[in-house]
C-alpha cells in the first residue's frame, strides 16, 4: 500500500472547514424548518392513510386509500365542494374587480392620497375572527347593511345570516372586504411600474380612457392579476376562521365551505385521519388550479426583458 | 399636412416657467429642429403641441384648428418617443396597426355581422398601410417579433413606422436618435431625411445635439432657458448668430471667445484682447462708433483660423496673430491645434496639411470677414 505523499493544500482544507461551518450555522434554521413543516407535513400525510379516529383510540390501523375513497363517496364532500367553489369564484371575482378599481383610483394624484393609501390597508390588519365578527354585526337584523339599505326604502328587518343564498353572499362580502387592500396594494405597485410613456405613445395614437385600460394597462397587470388569482383561489379554499366566526357553517349547510367540512370532521367527530385526507385534497385541489391558471396567464403576461 | 403656429407659448410647473413666451410658425411640409442644451424647454414644448402637457398661456395652431384644449387623440399628430415606447406586448405589427385600429368603429358582433364588408375592407386597408410602411423601413421580416427580440436600430423603425401609417399632420420628435450608436445615428439621420423628402410632413424634432440639427433641419429654433434665441436656416445661424448663445452653442469645436476692448486709431477699428490685436476689415467697421473704450467679446471659429501659407484669402492686414502651438489633434481631415495666444486659450481647426509642433509659436491668420463682435451686457451680436 502506498501512502499518499500529497496533503491536501491548505486552501483546500480551508474551503472545506468553510463549508462545514456554514452548514453548522445552517442547521438551526433547518432543524427547525423540519421540526415545524416537513414533519406536521409528513405526519398529516402518514395520518391520512390511516383510520385514526379518537372516538375509536384503540383501533388505529393503515387503510391505504381508504379514507380517500370514503371522501370522493361522501355526497357531504361534493356539496361542501360546490359551496367552495361558488364562495372562492365569488371571492376571486370581488377582490380582483374592487381592487383594480381600487389602485386604478388611487394610481392617480388627488389631495390626501398618502392618507388614504395608509387607511386602505385597514381590513387587512384585522384578524379573520374579528373580521367575521365585525361582518355577523352588519349583517344582523339591526347591523349596518340593513341600516344602509333602510335609506333606499329596502326592507330593513331582513337577516342576511339565516336565508342559505345570501348568508353565502355576505361570506363572500366579508371575505373581499378584507382581502382588497393586499390585493389593491399589488396592483398598484404593478401599475405604478408601467413606464409613463406607455399611456402617453397610446394617448398620441389616439387610445382614449378604456382603450389605455384594455389594451395598455390590462396587459401590463397580467401577472399580478395572476397572482391575486391564485391567491384569492387559496384563500377561497382555506377560508376557515371567517366562517367559524359569522355562520358557524350554517343556515343548514349553506355556507360548509370545505375547510369548515375538515374541521368539524377533525374536532367534531374526532376522526382524525379522514381530516387529514381532506386537508390533502383541499392542497392538492388549489395546486391543480394554480397550474391551471399559470399555463393560462403566464406566458401571456410575459412583456419585461 | 399642416402648418404649425405657436403663439406666446408659455407653461409653466409650478412656479418654473418651462417654456416662455414662445412664438414660432412651422411652414407646411417643414422639418423644424428644437435644439438647446438639456433644460431648455424645447422638449415642454414638443409635449405641448402633442397635447401631453397642458399649455399655461398662449395658443397653439394645427392646421387652422386651436387645439389648445383638444386632447392628444384628436389632434392628428404621431410622436416619435426617445424611447420609442413601443408596446412590449404586442408583435411590430400590431404595434404599428394599433393607432389604426383604434380609429374603426367599435365592433359589436352584431354590427360586425351586418357590415362584416366594409370591416374587412378597413382591415384590408389597415394592412395595406402597415405592409407599406414596414417596407418603405425594412421591416417585413419582422413583423412578427416582439419589440424585446429587437436591436436598438430596429426599434426605433418600428417607432417611426408606428408614426408613419397613421399618416399624420404633424410628426413630433423627441430625440429619438439619441439611444443608438454613433454609427446607426448617422445612418438614420440620413434615413429620416430621406422619409422627411419623399412623406412631405411637417416635422417638428426635438434635439440637443447641435450636429442633428444642423444636419437635419429645414430650419432651426435654437432654445436656451424656455425662450427662443433664434430662428433661421442652419446656414444663417452658423455664419449671423444673432447672440453669444447661439454662437457658442452652433458649431463644433465651440467658436473662441475673448473679452476685448474696440479701439480706434486712424480711422481704423481693431480689436484689443489685451494679448494680441486685429483690424475690423473696412467693410464691416459700421456702427461701432458707440462701442470705442468699451469692453465687447471677439468670437472667431476654429476654421477661421488659418496658416499663413494655407488661407484662401491674401489680405494680410492685421489679422496676423503670433501663437503657441499647445497640443495638436490630428483628426484626420483636419487638425485640431489648442494654441495660447498671450494669455488667452485658442483653438483652431487647421488644414490636415499644416505643419506645425507643439510647444512652437505660429503666426496664425484670422478671417476677420467672419469674425463675430458682441456686446458685453445684452450678449446679442454687434456682427
Amino acid at each position: 500500500m502506498t501512502r499518499r505523499s500529497e496533503t491536501p493544500s491548505r486552501a483546500a482544507v480551508l474551503r472545506r472547514s468553510d463549508a462545514l461551518f456554514g452548514m453548522l450555522l445552517n442547521l438551526p434554521a433547518i432543524l427547525l424548518i423540519l421540526a415545524l413543516i416537513a414533519f406536521p407535513v409528513l405526519y398529516s400525510l402518514w395520518v391520512s392513510l390511516l383510520r385514526y379516529n379518537l372516538r375509536r383510540p384503540n383501533d388505529v390501523h393503515f387503510v391505504g386509500l381508504g379514507n380517500y375513497r370514503e371522501i370522493l363517496t361522501d355526497p357531504m364532500f361534493w356539496h361542501a365542494l360546490q359551496v367552495t367553489l361558488y364562495f372562492a369564484a365569488g371571492c376571486v371575482i370581488g377582490t380582483l374587480m374592487i381592487a383594480l378599481a381600487i389602485a386604478l383610483l388611487f394610481n392617480e394624484t388627488f389631495k390626501g392620497r398618502a392618507l388614504a393609501r395608509a387607511l386602505l390597508l385597514v381590513p387587512w390588519a384585522m384578524p379573520g375572527v374579528v373580521n367575521g365578527l365585525l361582518w355577523r354585526g352588519m349583517f344582523g337584523k339591526y347591523g349596518g347593511v340593513n341600516a344602509l339599505l333602510a335609506l333606499f326604502g329596502a326592507d330593513p328587518h331582513q337577516s342576511w345570516l339565516l336565508q342559505p343564498t345570501q348568508a353565502l353572499n355576505a361570506a363572500i362580502v366579508a371575505q373581499v372586504w378584507k382581502d382588497v387592500p393586499f390585493a389593491a396594494i399589488i396592483f398598484l405597485a404593478a401599475l405604478q411600474a408601467i413606464p409613463r410613456d406607455q399611456c402617453q405613445a397610446a394617448r398620441v395614437d389616439g387610445a382614449g380612457w378604456w382603450a389605455r385600460l384594455r389594451y395598455i394597462t390590462l396587459p401590463w397587470l397580467l401577472h399580478p392579476i395572476l397572482i391575486v388569482v391564485i391567491w384569492e383561489t387559496m384563500n377561497g379554499f382555506r377560508a376557515f376562521d371567517l366562517i367559524f366566526a359569522l355562520t358557524g357553517g350554517g343556515p343548514g349547510r349553506a355556507t360548509h365551505v370545505i375547510a369548515w367540512q375538515t374541521y368539524t370532521e377533525a374536532f367534531r367527530f374526532l376522526n382524525f385521519g379522514a381530516a387529514n385526507a381532506y386537508s390533502y385534497l383541499i392542497a392538492l385541489m388549489t395546486m391543480t388550479l394554480s397550474v391551471v391558471y399559470i399555463r393560462l396567464l403566464y406566458r401571456r403576461g410575459q412583456i419585461q426583458g | 399636412m399642416a402648418k404649425v403656429v405657436l403663439k406666446d407659448l408659455t407653461k409653466r410647473f409650478g412656479s418654473v416657467v418651462a417654456v416662455r413666451n414662445v412664438n414660432l410658425e412651422i411652414q407646411d411640409g417643414e422639418f423644424m429642429v428644437l435644439v438647446g442644451p438639456s433644460g431648455c424647454g424645447k422638449t415642454t414644448a414638443l409635449r405641448c403641441v402633442a397635447g401631453l402637457e397642458e399649455v399655461s398661456e398662449g395658443e397653439i395652431w394645427i392646421g387652422d384648428r386651436l387645439v389648445n384644449d383638444v386632447s392628444p387623440k384628436d389632434r392628428d399628430i404621431a410622436m416619435v418617443f426617445q424611447n420609442y415606447a413601443l408596446y412590449p406586448h404586442m408583435n411590430v405589427y400590431e404595434n404599428m396597426a394599433f393607432g389604426l385600429r383604434l380609429r374603426l368603429p367599435p365592433t359589436t358582433p352584431l354590427a360586425w355581422l351586418l357590415q362584416r364588408r366594409a370591416y374587412k375592407a378597413k382591415n384590408a386597408e389597415i394592412d395595406r398601410r402597415v405592409r407599406q410602411a414596414a417596407e418603405m423601413l425594412d421591416l417585413q421580416q419582422l413583423l412578427y417579433r416582439r419589440p424585446k427580440e429587437l436591436s436598438g436600430g430596429q426599434r426605433q423603425r418600428v417607432a417611426l413606422g408606428r408614426a408613419i401609417v397613421r399618416e399624420p399632420k404633424v410628426f413630433l420628435m423627441d430625440e429619438p436618435l439619441s439611444n443608438l450608436d454613433a454609427k446607426l445615428r448617422v445612418q438614420t439621420r440620413a434615413e429620416l431625411i430621406r422619409l422627411h423628402r419623399r412623406l412631405g410632413i411637417t416635422t417638428i424634432y426635438v434635439t440637443h445635439d447641435q450636429v442633428e440639427a444642423m444636419t437635419m433641419g429645414d430650419r432651426i429654433a435654437v432654445m436656451e432657458g424656455g425662450v427662443i434665441q433664434q430662428v433661421d436656416t442652419p446656414l444663417n445661424l452658423y455664419n449671423h448668430p444673432v447672440n453669444m448663445f447661439v454662437a457658442g452653442f452652433i458649431g463644433s469645436p465651440e467658436m473662441n471667445m475673448l473679452e476685448a476692448t474696440l479701439k480706434r486709431l486712424d480711422g481704423h477699428y481693431f480689436v484689443d484682447t489685451g494679448s494680441f490685436q486685429v483690424k475690423i476689415p473696412e467693410g464691416r467697421a459700421k456702427n461701432l462708433e458707440a462701442y470705442v473704450g468699451k469692453s465687447v467679446i471677439f468670437g472667431i471659429r476654429p476654421e477661421d483660423i488659418y496658416d499663413p501659407e494655407l488661407a484662401p484669402f491674401s489680405n494680410r492686414d492685421g489679422n496676423q496673430v503670433t501663437v503657441t502651438v499647445d497640443v495638436i489633434e490630428p483628426m484626420g481631415s483636419s487638425l485640431l491645434v489648442y494654441l495660447t495666444a498671450g494669455k488667452h486659450p485658442l483653438i483652431a481647426s487647421c488644414d490636415a496639411n499644416t505643419r506645425l509642433k507643439e510647444n512652437e509659436t505660429w503666426q496664425a491668420v484670422f478671417d476677420m470677414q467672419k469674425a463675430h463682435l458682441f456686446d458685453k451686457d445684452s450678449t446679442k451680436a454687434i456682427f
